[in-house]
C-alpha cells in the first residue's frame, strides 16, 4: 500500500515535502515521543512520506511499522507517552482503532471515513464524495440526468442525500450483486458512478461493468485515474499535496487541542480531474472545453 | 536380469550349436535380442514419457478447464443461483473428457453437481488454486472459484502491478476429467511402439547383417581359404583394401606360401623317412600300450606279416613280460626266436623302447629287430667248418705219420712175400701183415680224404657217368627194397676232380642213405646244373658264387635231429653203433667235396628223410674218357731213378722195390742232397721220385731247382701228407704224377712205369 501512496504522492513530491517540513519536526526516538507514526516503512514511498512528516513536526516523533504496532500500539503509546498517534494506511488505522479513547488518532491515506463511533479518531479520507461528482456532472454533463450508484451499506456516508433525485442507488454486497446492479441500472440511468469499494470492483465485475458500459452506452464515472485510463468518462481524485497538508494540519490541531473528538473526518479539499475524451466521443457525451482545461490529464 | 542374461546366453549357445558360430551369426545372436530389448525398452520409455506427457497435458487441460470453471463459476457461486450454476455445469459437461462437474462453497459444501460426483475431501491444501487428485479412471480436479480484487481500497487509485491483486476464495469447482484419452493414447503408443520395435529390429538386424556380410566378406574368403589350406589347397585371395582385413589377407598369402613350402618340405621329408622306414633291413614296428601291433615297415611285413600282437611273435611263448622289461629299459639288443612268415623260425636281435607322453606315462612302444637267422647259420657253419678244419689238420698230421709207418710195413711185407714161396708160413704172415696194414692204410686214406690231402689226380668228369657206374654197383649190392631213382640232367656240365674220390664220396652218401632206410625206401639221386648267384649263400657255403653242378641224394629214411646233423661230418662220429661204422665216411665225403672246391649241405627232417646236396664247380671243356684204367698191368724198365725222401724206411723201401724191378736207384736223404745228386748225375737220371714233405728244403723247392737244371726231367710227386695241400700247380708245371703214401710196391711200380712213359 505504501508503494501506492508514494506513487500517488510522487507527482507533488516537492510541495508535499515542503509542507511536511513546515508542520512536522524530527524528534529522536531515543527520548519519549509526543507523536507516534505507524506506517509501512518497508515501502519506499511510504517511508519517504514518514520521513517528511518527521522532518516537519517539531516534536519528538517515533515511527513504527504496522506489523510492529499490531496489538502493541497501546503499550507503545504508553511507553512513548505519545499524545497523538498518526495512522497512515488502513493497516495502521486498524491497530489504532483499539487504542483507548484517551489517545487521539489522526489517520491518513485511508479511502473512506472510519465510522467506528469512537470520538478520539479523525482524519482525512481519500474518497471523493458523490456530491462532488454530482456538482461536476451538473455543471459539465447536464445530459447525464440519471446517475446510478451501486454501493455497499457502509458507503452511505459518501452519498449526498441532496442529490437523491438524480441518483439511482443500488445496493450490492458482493461483486455478483454489483454486476447484477449494473444490469439492473443499465436501462434506467445515463451513467454509473463508481464507489471506491474493492469488494465490488473485482476484476470480473469491472470487466462486466465496462462491457455493459460500452454495450449500453452508459458512461462509467470514477473512481481514479486508472479507471479513466481504462474507459471511464472522468474521475475526481484527491490532490496528494493538499491531502498531506490536511493530515498535517489535523495532527497539529489534535496535538494542540489534545483531543480529536471535536474534529470530524474530512474529505480531500482539492481534487485533480482526469478525463477520457475517447469514451466521451464513443458515448456521445459532449465534453466542455472548461472541463478539459481543468483536467490534470486527458486520455487517451 | 541375471536370469534374462542366462537365458540369452543359453539361446546364443543353442543357436551356435544349431547354425554354426560365424561372427555374423554371433553378432546377430547378440544384437537381435539386444535390439529387441532396446526396442522394448525404448518403447517402454517412450510409452512412459508419452504417458507422462499425455498425463501432463491432460492435467494441464484439466487445469485449464478447472481454471475456466473457476472463472465461469465465480458469479454463479457468488450468486448461489442454481440456474447460473447449472449453466456453468452444462457448459463444462459438454466437453467430452469431463465426466462430472460440481461446484462447492468455500467450506466445500456442495452447491450443485452433475455426473458421478464422488465424495469430496474434508479440506483441500491451503494456498493452492488448483488441486488435482488422480484416480484410476479420472483426474479429480478442484479449482478455486475466486474473486480478484485490489489488495486495499487505496489501490483503486493506483496502477496495479501484475499480481498485485488479491484473490479471495468464494468456493470450488470440481471437475472429473476422464483418463480415457490417456488409455486410448497408451494403446496407440503401445501398438505403434511394438510396430516400431519390430520394424526397427528387422531393419537394424537386416542392416547389421548386410554390413557384416560386407565387412566380413574378406574374412569369409579368408575362412574358405583357410579351410582349403586344411584340405591341402592354397588358393589365392584378392582383397584390395589396405585396412586390417587387407593386411590380414596379405599375411594369409604369406602364410599360405610358407605353409605350402613347409608342407612340400614336410612331404618330401616324410617320403624320405617313409622310404627309409621301408627300405631299411631292420624290421620296425610300433605297438600300442597293450602290445597290439599298430604300425610296421616293409621288412617287418616281409618277415612276420600278419602278426597282430607283440607276444604272438615269439617262439618262446608269452611267459616273459617283454613290455615290462622294455619299460624297465632292459629290453635292448636281445636275441629272440620268432615265428616268421610261412612257419619259418627266425633268430633276431630285438630292441624295444617305450613311448611316453608328457606325463611320462607309457602310451605305446616302438622297436625294431634284425633278422640274424642266416648270419647265425653262417656263424654256425663257420664254426663247424673251423672245427672240421681243425680236426682235419689233426687227422692229416696223424695220417701222414701213419702212412710213412705203414709204407714201410706194407712195402717190406710185400717185398718179403715176393721173396718167399706163396705157400710158406712167412708168406701167410706177411699176407696178414699186409691186410692189416692195408686196413690201416684205408683208415689213413679216409682220414686224408677228410683232411682234403688226398687229391692227386684231376680230370674233367661227367657226374652222370660216375653215378650211372655207381648205380650198377649199388643195385647189385643194396637190398631190393631200396629203390634207386636217378634223375640225371641232360647235358650236365663237366666238373673237374678225382673220379675215384668222387665215386667213393657218392658211394658213401648212398650207403648212409641206405642205412637210414633199414625197411627200404626210395633213394633219389639227381644231378643238375645250378647257378649259385647269391653272394650271401655262397659265403654261407664258403664257396665262390658261380656255376655249379648239384648232386642231390635224398632218402625217405628216419632223418636226423639237429644235434646229430651238426656233427655228421666230424671224424669218428657215428650213430651206427660199435663195429658198424668207422665214423669216417661222411668226414671223407666232406673232405673230398671241399677238396674239389665244392660244398655239401644236409637237410633232414626227423621221420621224413634226409637230402644231401653236393655242389661242385662246373668247368668247361671236353670230358676225359677212359678214366679208370688198369694200372696194374706190369712193365719194368731199366731206367735210373733218383728217390728223394727224408724217411729212411720209405727211402729204403722205394729202393728195394724199384731195384727189385730192375731199376737203377739213387737215393737222397733230403732235398739238398737230391739236388746235388741230380746236379751230378742229372743226365743219367730218367725219373725223380720226390717226397714233397721234407725238412730244410721242401719238395716244391727241390722240384724247382731240378727243373731249373733240366726242365724236361720227369718228376713223380710223392706224399703221405704235407702242409702244401694242393699239388696241382706242380702237376701243371710238368710233374708226371702223384704217388700217395702209403703205397704198396705195385702202386710204386705202376706209377713209375706210367711216369716213364710220359
Amino acid at each position: 500500500m505504501g508503494l501506492q501512496v508514494i506513487r500517488i504522492l510522487s507527482q507533488g513530491r516537492a510541495i508535499f515535502l515542503a509542507v511536511l517540513f513546515i508542520f512536522f519536526g524530527f524528534v529522536s526516538s531515543s527520548e519519549s515521543s509526543e507523536i507516534v507514526i505507524v506506517g509501512d516503512t518497508t515501502l519506499r514511498p511510504v517511508n519517504e512520506i514518514i520521513n517528511l512528516i518527521s522532518d516537519a513536526l517539531p516534536r519528538k516523533v517515533s515511527v513504527y511499522s504496522p506489523r510492529a504496532a499490531r496489538g502493541t500500539l497501546d503499550s507503545i503509546v504508553s511507553r512513548e507517552q505519545a499524545r497523538v498517534v498518526v495512522a497512515l494506511g488502513s493497516d495502521s488505522l486498524r491497530s489504532a482503532l483499539y487504542l483507548p479513547e484517551s489517545v487521539p488518532v489522526v489517520y491518513g491515506l485511508v479511502v473512506r471515513p472510519v465510522s467506528s463511533g469512537r470520538r478520539n479518531i479523525s482524519g482525512i479520507y481519500l474518497a471523493t464524495p458523490v456530491s462532488e461528482y454530482m456538482s461536476y456532472i451538473n455543471k459539465f454533463f447536464p445530459s447525464l440526468r440519471k446517475v446510478g450508484v451501486i454501493y455497499r451499506p457502509a458507503e452511505g456516508d459518501i452519498i449526498d442525500s441532496g442529490e437523491s433525485g438524480r441518483l439511482v442507488l443500488y445496493r450490492a454486497d458482493n461483486s455478483y450483486e454489483f454486476i447484477k446492479g449494473i444490469g439492473a441500472l443499465g436501462k434506467r440511468v445515463d451513467a454509473i458512478l463508481l464507489s471506491p469499494e474493492r469488494d465490488l470492483l473485482t476484476s470480473t465485475s469491472v470487466e462486466e461493468l465496462f462491457r455493459t458500459s460500452y454495450e449500453e452506452q452508459k458512461p462509467v464515472i470514477g473512481v481514479s485515474e486508472k479507471f479513466v485510463k481504462r474507459g471511464a468518462l472522468f474521475a475526481l481524485v484527491f490532490n496528494e499535496v493538499a491531502m498531506s497538508r490536511q493530515v498535517a494540519e489535523m495532527a497539529k490541531r489534535v496535538l494542540r487541542e489534545g483531543d480529536a473528538s471535536g474534529i470530524a473526518p474530512s474529505p480531500p479539499e482539492k481534487y485533480d480531474l482526469y478525463v477520457n475524451v475517447e469514451t466521451a466521443r464513443m458515448m456521445k457525451v459532449p465534453v466542455p472545453r472548461d472541463l478539459v482545461r481543468k483536467a490534470a490529464r486527458i486520455y487517451p | 536380469m541375471k536370469n534374462v542374461l542366462k537365458s540369452l546366453m543359453s539361446l546364443v549357445s543353442s543357436l551356435e550349436k544349431r547354425y554354426g558360430n560365424t561372427l555374423k551369426r554371433k553378432v546377430l545372436c547378440v544384437a537381435l535380442p539386444g535390439l529387441i530389448i532396446a526396442s522394448v525398452v525404448f518403447t517402454y520409455d517412450a510409452l512412459k514419457t508419452e504417458k507422462a506427457i499425455m498425463r501432463e497435458e491432460i492435467i494441464k487441460r484439466a487445469e485449464v478447464l478447472a481454471h475456466l470453471a473457476s472463472r465461469t463459476g465465480e458469479l454463479p457461486v457468488l450468486s448461489r443461483n442454481r440456474e447460473l450454476i447449472s449453466g456453468a455445469i452444462s457448459s463444462l459437461r459438454s466437453i467430452p473428457e469431463v465426466s462430472f462437474v460440481a461446484f462447492y462453497d468455500r467450506n466445500l459444501g456442495l452447491l450443485m453437481g452433475d455426473g458421478p460426483v464422488g465424495p469430496s475431501p474434508q479440506a483441500l491444501p491451503a494456498g493452492r488454486h488448483i488441486v488435482v487428485f488422480e484416480n484410476r479412471d479420472y483426474f479429480d480436479v478442484y479449482a478455486s472459484v475466486y474473486t480478484e480484487k485490489e489488495r486495499e481500497d487505496i489501490d483503486l487509485y493506483n496502477e496495479t502491478e501484475p499480481g498485485g491483486k488479491v484473490r479471495e476464495n468464494e468456493g470450488w469447482a470440481r471437475i472429473g476429467f476422464s483418463k480415457a484419452a490417456i488409455t486410448a493414447a497408451e494403446r496407440k503408443i503401445i501398438f505403434k511402439g511394438l510396430l516400431f520395435a519390430v520394424a526397427f529390429t528387422l531393419f537394424i538386424g537386416t542392416l547389421v547383417s548386410a554390413m557384416f556380410s560386407v565387412a566380413t566378406k574378406p574374412l569369409s574368403l579368408l575362412s574358405r581359404a583357410l579351410d582349403s589350406v586344411r584340405k591341402g589347397e592354397y588358393p589365392e585371395i584378392r582383397v584390395h583394401s589396405h585396412d586390417e582385413v587387407g593386411i590380414l589377407a596379405s599375411e594369409y598369402t604369406r602364410m599360405a606360401d610358407a605353409v605350402r613350402d613347409r608342407e612340400a618340405r614336410l612331404k618330401e621329408s616324410r617320403k624320405r623317412i617313409s622310404d627309409l622306414f621301408n627300405r631299411v633291413e631292420h624290421a620296425i614296428f610300433r605297438l600300442d600300450g597293450s602290445g597290439r601291433i599298430i604300425e610296421t615297415n616293409r621288412k617287418f611285413d616281409e618277415l612276420c606279416g600278419g602278426a597282430q600282437t607283440f607276444s604272438s611273435l615269439f617262439v618262446d611263448g608269452d611267459d616273459r613280460n617283454r613290455l615290462s622289461e622294455t619299460v624297465a629299459g632292459t629290453f635292448r639288443d636281445v636275441e629272440e626266436r620268432m615265428h616268421g612268415s610261412g612257419e619259418k623260425e627266425l633268430t633276431v636281435i630285438m630292441s624295444l623302447y617305450p613311448e611316453l607322453d608328457d606325463d611320462a606315462t607309457v602310451v605305446g612302444f616302438d622297436g625294431y629287430f634284425v633278422d640274424i637267422t642266416e648270419k647265425k647259420a653262417l656263424e654256425e657253419a663257420i664254426i663247424q667248418a673251423q672245427k672240421l678244419e681243425s680236426i682235419g689238420l689233426l687227422a692229416g698230421g696223424i695220417a701222414h705219420d701213419f702212412n710213412n709207418i705203414l709204407t714201410g710195413i706194407l712195402g717190406y711185407a710185400s717185398l718179403t712175400q715176393s721173396m718167399v714161396n706163396r705157400g710158406s708160413k712167412i708168406y701167410g704172415y706177411m699176407e696178414a701183415v699186409t691186410k692189416s696194414s692195408q686196413r690201416a692204410s684205408n683208415l689213413t686214406h679216409q682220414l686224408l680224404g677228410f683232411a682234403r690231402k688226398g687229391k692227386y689226380k684231376t680230370e674233367r668228369l661227367n657226374l652222370n657217368n660216375i653215378v650211372a657206374e655207381l648205380i650198377l654197383f649199388l643195385r647189385e649190392t643194396f637190398d631190393r627194397n631200396i629203390v634207386i631213382v636217378f634223375d640225371a640232367a641232360e647235358e650236365l656240365p663237366p666238373v673237374e676232380g678225382d673220379g675215384n674220390q668222387l665215386y667213393q664220396a657218392i658211394l658213401n652218401l648212398c650207403i648212409n642213405a641206405r642205412d637210414a632206410m633199414p625197411a627200404g625206401g626210395r633213394l633219389y639221386i639227381k644231378t643238375e646244373p645250378y647257378a649259385l648267384k647269391d653272394e650271401r649263400t655262397a659265403q654261407l657255403y664258403r664257396v665262390p658264387a658261380g656255376e655249379y653242378v648239384r648232386l642231390s641224394i635224398t632218402d625217405v629214411g628216419a632223418g636226423m635231429p639237429p644235434e646229430v646233423k651238426k656233427r655228421i661230418f666230424e671224424p669218428f662220429y657215428t650213430t651206427k653203433g660199435v663195429g658198424r661204422g668207422t665214423g669216417l665216411g661222411l668226414s671223407m665225403v666232406y673232405g673230398i667235396v671241399k677238396n674239389h672246391g665244392g660244398h655239401i649241405s644236409v637237410y633232414s627232417e626227423v621221420g621224413l628223410g634226409t637230402a644231401v646236396r653236393v655242389y661242385l664247380p662246373r668247368v668247361s671243356g671236353i670230358i676225359d674218357e677212359g678214366r679208370r684204367k688198369n694200372i696194374m698191368k706190369g712193365s719194368q724198365g731199366k731206367a735210373t731213378i733218383l728217390f728223394i725222401d727224408d724217411e729212411e724206411m720209405v727211402r729204403e723201401l722205394g729202393r728195394d722195390i724199384l731195384e727189385a724191378y730192375n731199376y737203377k736207384v739213387m737215393v737222397a736223404v733230403h732235398g739238398s742232397e737230391g739236388v746235388k745228386m741230380f746236379h751230378e748225375h742229372g743226365d743219367a737220371i730218367d725219373l725223380v721220385v720226390l717226397d714233397m714233405i721234407m725238412p730244410e728244403k721242401g719238395g716244391r723247392q727241390v722240384f724247382s731247382e731240378i727243373r731249373a737244371m733240366r726242365p724236361g726231367v720227369r718228376i713223380l710227386l710223392c706224399s703221405g701228407y704235407g702242409e702244401e695241400q694242393n699239388f696241382d700247380e706242380l702237376l701243371n708245371e710238368g710233374a708226371v704224377g702223384f704217388l700217395q703214401k702209403p703205397f704198396q710196391h705195385s702202386d710204386l711200380v705202376a706209377k713209375v712205369e706210367e711216369a716213364l712213359k710220359k
